[in-house]
């Protein structure tokens, strides 16, 4: 009942802004004058380049229906009820034909939406700016174009009181209804959300900056709250917190969530001293090197996954004398546990014994080189595998290994662990031996199961050596081998000076 | 006379070279890269140094002044402190571990078999051709009307990892490693001819020789998926919207003879 | 080694090479009875081992010591001709006695070179009993030929050597038609041993049981004629560069002020002709290089672009280190020469041109990166140094250095030189133009490359070449009759070069012995697992393509013994130098 409430809430919020009525209460917000578009409409040269570069995802109508639509997340835009999220209008407007230029210019970050500069002329983009007006089923843009624009001034400084006031402020206005807590997309209203087209969407995860569509900057967060995304359960905010550098205070604490992606190759493991922390939330696996690695959809062996939900995996890693152990964690919005869908699930894939220069595939192995998988599922727990390419799966007794998973706040936490030295058919970790290590999620929540998931590529596992000896020695030996040579060259060259210049 | 100044201008040559090639070049340039250039740089500066007595002299001037105890003391500590400084610290740059991932050599452009296995037959590389192109040389509407079709195929299969633009950067590109080919770039497509294109497309990833880490390539295996026609267009496709043409020997051997 | 005394007489010169013909002789029963032998004794099998060694590396490092050696031979002959041929024009003794200096090198070479030829043959009758026989038997008018010419070249051979003395003055030019025989022979010689190797990586003549249909077509084989061609020249570039080399050892340990010019002379001569034969070679290459795509586009492939690309960037190193070196001893060489240092002002430029195309030449296609650099340049390309690794900016850099090299030389040439025609300015801004153009050509065509599909920019290379070419061919036909009676500021001061010249005649040496190795890996390692490409496969165990360092340690390995037995000969050949000076 409650998801419903706040739809409708949403929805009126978004909808009502668009009326003259509610444009009319407007002045709130620092508007000024569209600015001119600079290029007049050639619709026949725009439809061309509409044909080579749109057709694909947004269909030949503009109804967001290409052949390419099915599969992608989130679908391509239908043009044809001119609803558009990314605008500097206000909420329920029409976007200005800059916005669009700009959407078609810089893309729209965490979709299949490119940034058309690189590869379309400025002038041509305009022409497609023009182009996809035209299909507006309603003529909106002629009857009621954008007029003002919300004015983003300067931004603030980005204070730690300003980030607290921000922090307050997203406890006060509920913003973690949706958005979660810590802001990881896991509100308790988050599952189950549909935008207006009936498509199933997700409150933004926050820590992921470089998903936010209408981009990551402070004054782009800022821009957000104050226009809204149109055509989705985002409102804009001008209503509910009309004074601006209160808008500014929440888009700073939201800037302050976001973790910039920390993409390595190798996932370096420290030595501890002692035992391992079995608690995923212990303070020295903060101190642990963490180290996140991309990850798309499975979408290279039957049956293909287009739309997964992850797109990157975070670890750590610890050893000691005896054993190693590795963290793994990832954000999800919905905790499932295997009820009427299925469960949500991590694996690690290391081969099978030590790789010389051959590697197994990196999807499971393949006949000549297998691999062991750990799987981790919320409902199960620790389960481990035999793979021999994707077909040939077989259980495995769990041998040394051991697991702990917990799932708080919009993320799981799993350590996985094991003796250093690996029994018969495991890989052995040593310090300063590199272990190729790949990972794999699903999301239960999103249907994701099997070959259903997201997956990484290789990867390596290093239990980070102290700095060798030899390491020092060399720049002090070679220093005083300079050294003695000048001794001897000056000791030569002072004794008979005439002897130097041959 | 510049000539006095040998030593100094070399230097000052040899570490604006440095400077450019450690910090104006955006991506910065690999290291493997960095160091051929500096040696390169040194070999040159060196030689051009050595390559007239009366420079090479004047090169050595200071120097010789400095171990033969002519040079004020201070410059003389310096110097005599400083080279060795200089080697240990050049030493420990190298010696100093880094635990970067150990370095995977990789055929880019790795040789197609003689054969290869599609949906059962045997096809030779060696006489391989683009029967739709060859069908289509004088019609080019009939070849277009391919090619749209091929982009149908294109965008249902390939652009995830391959690009909206067909310049490799898919929304799943940067997940895999080697990243997908960028067709636009001047050294992929355009310089292969399609009967390459065609065995890398049939037959993926696996099909690559060991020495073009064929467990590494997320190139699926085609074949499974797609019938050879719808292969054959697809790779019009690319060739189309990339704005390049295939290479092809026939027409090299004609530019010759010219 | 019997040469100790030169005395001039007919007699003398036929017991010489009668020694000679008995040595060959003796040698040829010999390995027939070692390998019969050995063939009887060992049990039958189409391979054998040998000691546990590597039957494919014992072949091989064998093979190619004896190629070096043949190709030692075959080189410093042309080379000691058209010395002597200089000398009789020139009337200069300098010339004739460099030519026989030269000359003087070959007597022991031979002997090796047939000690080595002799051992391979027993290795190949041995090792590789049936790909041998299958061999033997569509070849056998080959071998006979072959056997022929052997003797044959022996008897000329010692007969120019020992007739040296004898045949001077009025009686030269027979001895010069002796020394063109020798050239002649052996490069018959080259072609008949060109048959074998280049049938097995691209055969023809025969039907798909593998038997003869024309011997001819057999020995006509795409590849053959490339590879004559470019062996001919990489001989004379060779020779060249292994007397040069041979004159800076002795440079170093010359006593007087005397012998150090003669011997700095001789080490310029050497190097140049190495470097006039160096020039050329790619041009014979790229025809090699054709002909391998046009029988298999998959051996082309796997040679340029597939494993063996990694190899082919060693090449590019040591090739423009060559462009470097020499360069670095014409500038030196100009110290000697009165008036040159009116030129030294054009060294900058030169530098940095030469620096700058080595930088394009040697960037990589293929980076090496670690993980982290990848993922910071998006991918193994990096968008600005991805514009070098083309083969468009490698033509570019190459040919801006072959022409750079060529105006170094150019100067030297003119260093101690004014010139005296009327219209000596007109020339010069000539000649300045020629090379501005050719540069002009070569850059506008490499720039234009990047605008252009594959299939079109594959012939710029032509223009940029034919470009170079021409504007050579022109500058040195304005050159000769510019410098026509020239006024000369004085004497090249022969002798008066920095050592440190002769450790660049070394590099050319090696490079040049180290680059032979590596090359001829290539050209026999992309047939990969076949002994006959596509036809006779390799069933050994040694049917694999070995990693890259380990070839490249073996082709050191070569390099060095090469260099050790070289030594030998160099030291053979002083030795007797000494005992001539005290007779």
């Amino acid at each position: 009942m409650k998801i419903i409430n706040l739809l409708a809430i949403a929805f009126v919020a978004a909808l009502g802004a668009g009326s003259p009525a509610a444009s009319a209460d407007a002045p709130k917000v620092k508007t000024g004058p569209v600015k001119p578009t600079p290029v007049a409409a050639d619709l026949e040269a725009g439809k061309k380049l509409y044909r080579r570069y749109c057709t694909q995802c947004h269909g030949d109508e503009g109804k967001g229906d290409g052949p390419a639509a099915d599969f992608i997340y989130p679908r391509p835009r239908n043009f044809t009820t001119a609803i558009f999220k990314v605008r500097t209008t206000l909420s329920g407007q029409l976007p200005t034909d800059h916005d669009l230029f700009h959407i078609i210019s810089e893309g729209l970050p965490g979709t299949s939406m490119p940034a058309w500069k690189k590869f379309i002329p400025e002038n041509d983009r305009w022409q497609l700016v023009h182009y996809v007006k035209t299909f507006d089923e309603l003529g909106l843009f002629k009857e009621e174009p954008a007029k003002e624009q919300v004015v983003v001034d300067a931004a603030p400084k980005m204070t730690a009181e300003l980030v607290a006031k921000g922090k307050d402020l997203y406890q006060q206005k509920k913003c973690w209804q949706c958005h979660g807590p810590q802001g990881r997309g896991d509100g308790v209203s988050a599952a189950g959300m549909k935008d207006e087209w009936g498509f199933p969407i997700r409150p933004v995860n926050f820590t992921k900056s470089w998903r936010f569509r209408g981009g990551d900057r402070i004054e782009d967060i800022y821009r957000t709250f104050t226009t809204g995304f149109n055509g989705t359960p985002m409102p804009s905010f001008v209503d509910a917190i009309p004074a601006a550098e209160d808008r500014w205070a929440l888009a700073a604490f939201v800037k302050s969530l976001a973790l910039p992606q920390k993409n390595a190759q190798v996932l370096k493991s420290g030595f501890v001293i002692g035992e391992i922390p079995a608690d995923p939330y212990a303070k020295e696996w903060e101190g642990a090197e963490s180290a996140d690695f991309p990850l798309a959809g499975q979408i290279i062996l039957e049956p293909r996954w287009f739309q997964p939900m992850h797109d990157v995996i975070t670890a750590r890693a610890l050893y000691n004398e005896k054993e190693i152990a590795i963290l793994l964690e990832w954000d999800d919005g919905t905790n499932s546990k295997g009820e009427g869908k299925p469960a949500d699930e991590v694996e690690l894939q290391l081969p099978i014994g030590d790789t010389g220069p051959v590697k197994p595939y990196f999807i499971l192995g393949d006949d000549k080189h297998p691999v062991e998988v750990l799987r981790w599922s919320a409902k199960d727990g620790l389960t481990r595998l035999t793979a021999e390419g994707a077909t040939k799966l077989n259980p495995r007794e769990t041998g040394g290994w051991v697991a702990q998973g917990d799932y708080k706040e919009g993320q799981y936490r799993v350590i996985l662990r094991r003796p250093m030295q690996g029994k018969e058919g495991e890989v052995s970790f040593a310090p300063g031996k590199f272990v190729p290590v790949a990972f794999h999620l699903r999301d239960g929540d999103n249907g994701e199961e099997g070959l259903k998931m997201s997956l990484s590529t290789w990867y390596t596992l290093l239990p980070q050596p102290a700095t060798p000896l030899t390491a020092y020695l060399w720049p002090f030996g070679i220093g005083f081998i300079a050294f003695g040579g000048e001794m001897w060259l000056l000791r030569r060259m002072r004794r008979k000076p005439a002897a130097g210049s041959s | 006379m510049m000539q006095r100044w040998t030593l100094y201008i070399a230097a000052g040559v040899w570490l604006a070279v440095l400077a450019v090639v450690k910090f104006a070049v955006t991506p910065p340039m690999p290291a493997s890269v960095q160091m051929i250039y500096m040696t390169l740089t040194t070999v040159a500066i060196v030689l051009f140094v050595a390559a007239n007595e009366a420079r090479f002299q004047a090169f050595l001037a200071p120097l010789k002044a400095v171990f033969a105890g002519r040079a004020p003391k201070l410059v003389q500590a310096l110097v005599l402190a400083g080279i060795p400084l200089l080697a240990g610290w050049g030493a420990w740059l190298r010696t100093a571990p880094s635990w970067d991932a150990p370095f995977e050599p990789r055929v880019v452009h790795p040789e197609p078999p003689s054969s290869f296995n599609l949906h059962g037959q045997r096809i030779e590389t060696a006489t391989l051709k683009n029967p739709l192109r060859a069908a289509n040389e004088k019609n080019p509407e009939e070849l277009e009307k391919l090619a749209q079709e091929g982009k149908t195929i294109y965008y249902q299969n390939c652009f995830f990892c391959h690009g909206d633009a067909l310049a490799g950067d898919g929304h799943f590109a940067n997940a895999f490693s080697p990243i997908p080919a960028n067709f636009r770039d001047v050294g992929t497509i355009s310089m292969l001819q399609e009967s390459f294109v065609f065995w890398r497309v049939s037959t993926g990833g696996p099909g690559l020789p060991k020495g073009a880490t064929p467990w590494l390539s997320a190139m699926p295996v085609w074949q499974n998926f797609l019938k050879e026609d719808e292969i054959w267009k697809a790779i019009l496709y690319i060739y189309a919207g990339s704005g390049s043409t295939p290479r092809t020997w026939d027409e090299e051997t004609k530019h010759e003879n010219h | 080694m019997s040469s100790s005394t030169t005395s001039p007489s007919t007699l003398s010169a036929l017991k010489g090479a009668y020694k000679g013909v008995l040595k060959i002789s003796l040698m040829l029963a010999a390995t027939y009875l070692v390998a019969q032998g050995l063939s009887s004794y060992l049990p039958a099998a189409d391979y054998r081992q040998f000691f546990g060694l590597s039957n494919r590396t014992t072949v091989w490092i064998i093979a190619e010591l004896h190629l070096m050696f043949a190709a030692f031979v075959l080189g410093v002959p042309i080379f000691a001709v058209i010395t002597e041929f200089v000398g009789k024009l020139t009337g200069e003794k300098k010339y004739d006695d460099l030519a026989k200096e030269f000359t003087k090198l070959l007597a022991m070479a031979y002997t090796l070179t047939a000690v080595l030829g002799c051992i391979l043959l027993v290795l190949f009758v041995v090792l590789y009993p049936k790909l041998t026989g299958y061999l033997s038997g569509l070849f056998k008018p080959t071998w006979l030929l072959y056997i022929v010419l052997i003797f044959g070249e022996v008897i000329i051979a010692y007969l120019y050597w020992y007739s040296w003395d004898l045949l001077q003055g009025t009686r030269k030019k027979w001895h010069l038609l002796l020394g063109v025989l020798v050239n002649l022979w052996g490069t018959a010689l080259l072609f008949v041993a060109d048959i074998w190797v280049t049938f097995m990586m691209s055969p023809a003549g025969i039907d798909d049981a593998g038997n003869l249909t024309s011997l001819w077509a057999a020995i006509d084989n795409p590849t053959w004629m490339p590879i004559n061609i470019h062996r001919l020249l990489a001989n004379v570039a060779f020779g060249g560069s292994i007397a040069a080399a041979y004159a800076a050892v002795r440079f170093l340990n010359a006593k007087t002020d005397e012998e150090r010019a003669r011997f700095d002379w001789m080490g310029y001569i050497g190097s140049f002709i190495a470097i006039g034969a160096f020039i050329p070679l790619p041009f014979a290459g790229y025809w090699l290089g054709r002909e391998i795509y046009q029988f298999s586009e998959q051996m082309g492939v796997s040679m340029m672009g597939g494993s063996f690309a990694w190899l082919w960037i060693l090449q590019a190193m040591l090739i423009g280190g060559l462009f470097l070196a020499s360069n670095f001893y014409l500038w030196l060489g100009m110290g000697r020469i009165p008036g040159a240092e009116r030129y030294v002002k054009f060294q900058i430029p030169m530098m940095i041109l030469l620096a700058i195309g080595f930088i394009v030449w040697a960037t990589p296609r293929s980076i090496i990166a670690s993980g982290a650099e990848m993922s910071a340049m998006g991918g193994s390309h990096h968008p600005f140094l991805g514009l070098f690794g083309v083969m468009a900016a490698k033509n570019t850099a190459v040919n801006l250095m072959i022409l750079t090299t060529f105006f170094s030389f150019m100067l030297y040439r003119r260093g101690n030189r004014i010139p005296t025609v009327s219209w000596a300015a007109a020339g010069k801004i000539v000649q300045a133009l020629v090379i501005a153009t050719a540069a002009g050509v070569v850059l506008g065509y490499g720039v234009y490359s990047y605008f252009v599909p594959s299939n079109i920019r594959i012939g710029f290379s032509v223009y940029q070449v034919g470009a170079v070419l021409s504007a050579m061919a022109l500058f040195v036909a304005i050159d000769i009759p510019l410098l026509k009676g020239a006024k000369e500021i004085g004497a090249i001061r022969w002798g008066q070069i920095p050592a440190r010249a002769q450790y660049a005649l070394f590099f050319l040496a090696i490079s040049f012995t180290w680059l032979m190795g590596l090359m001829g890996y290539i050209r026999s390692g992309i047939r990969q697992y076949w002994h006959v490409y596509g036809r006779v496969m390799d069933e050994s165990a040694n049917a694999y393509t070995m990693m890259h360092g380990h070839a490249t340690i073996i082709v050191s390995i070569i390099t060095v013994t090469f260099f050790l037995l070289v030594s030998v000969v160099f030291w053979m050949a002083s030795r007797n130098d000494g005992k001539e000076q005290t007779a």
